[in-house]
């Protein structure tokens, strides 16, 4: 079975992007950056605006800065956790594969939990959490499990 | 007859790998996985698979159940 991933180069690419987009995600929400260059005429296949008719196949204004956080945390997620580690071998596909059941399977946990004692605003900014949710517990987990397997190593020998 | 009963799998890498005077790290390298690999499998923390298991055997000249075996518990 052939599994895709990306060049090992990547990780690191990976780990900057995330970084970057923390950075920003940070700004925007505790700074309040302004960024207006980033207002733009963006085309929408469908838009609802709040007290206003939904629109399809139009322009509209629109600050692409949520859009760009949003493509860097899911660019940096992808390629430091699918990228080949330096020797990629069978017990290295089984810990990704327990890393990813694992965060799937928290991820969702979470979600039915956070519907159930979330709401209003609360439930939204965790929905916004629970969009990269699966992404960000695979990381933690994956390399977590890389450290402690490296860690046991130092005992050995 | 197979025993029913639950089993798990124990290995005698670690022994054979002392008598070829062979590091994990060596080892790791002859077969192309990493060391940490070769260590989980040598904790019975990870079962390899088929071609692992005859790679190693064949290293160590060897058949693949004189090095792996299966070990019953209830």
């Amino acid at each position: 079975m052939k599994t895709y991933l990306f060049p090992s180069v990547y990780q690191k690419l990976g780990f900057t992007l995330f970084i970057l987009a923390l950075l920003l995600f940070t700004g925007v929400l505790l700074f309040d950056w302004e960024l207006s260059f980033l207002t733009v005429k963006v085309w929408a296949l469908w838009d609802i605006e709040f007290l206003a008719d939904s629109q399809y196949f139009t322009f509209i204004e629109n600050n692409i800065i949520d859009e760009i956080i949003l493509l860097l945390f899911i660019l940096g997620l992808l390629f430091s956790g699918f990228s080949k580690q330096k020797i990629e071998d069978e017990y290295i596909a089984k810990t990704r594969l327990s890393s990813l059941l694992s965060a799937v399977l928290i991820n969702y946990v979470l979600l039915i939990l956070g519907s159930f004692f979330l709401y209003g605003l609360a439930f939204y900014y965790f929905a916004l959490f629970a969009l990269l949710g699966v992404l960000l517990i695979y990381n933690l987990k994956f390399h977590l499990n890389i450290y402690v397997q490296q860690k046991a190593l130092q005992h050995e020998e | 007859m197979f025993n029913r009963k639950l089993c798990s799998m124990k290995n005698k890498i670690k022994i054979y790998r002392a008598k070829f005077e062979l590091t994990q790290a060596q080892l790791a390298e002859l077969v192309q996985v990493s060391r940490q690999s070769i260590n989980a499998i040598e904790k019975a923390k990870y079962i390899p698979s088929t071609v692992l298991a005859l790679k190693l055997a064949s290293i160590f000249e060897v058949k693949v159940e004189d090095l792996f075996e299966l070990e019953e518990y209830e």
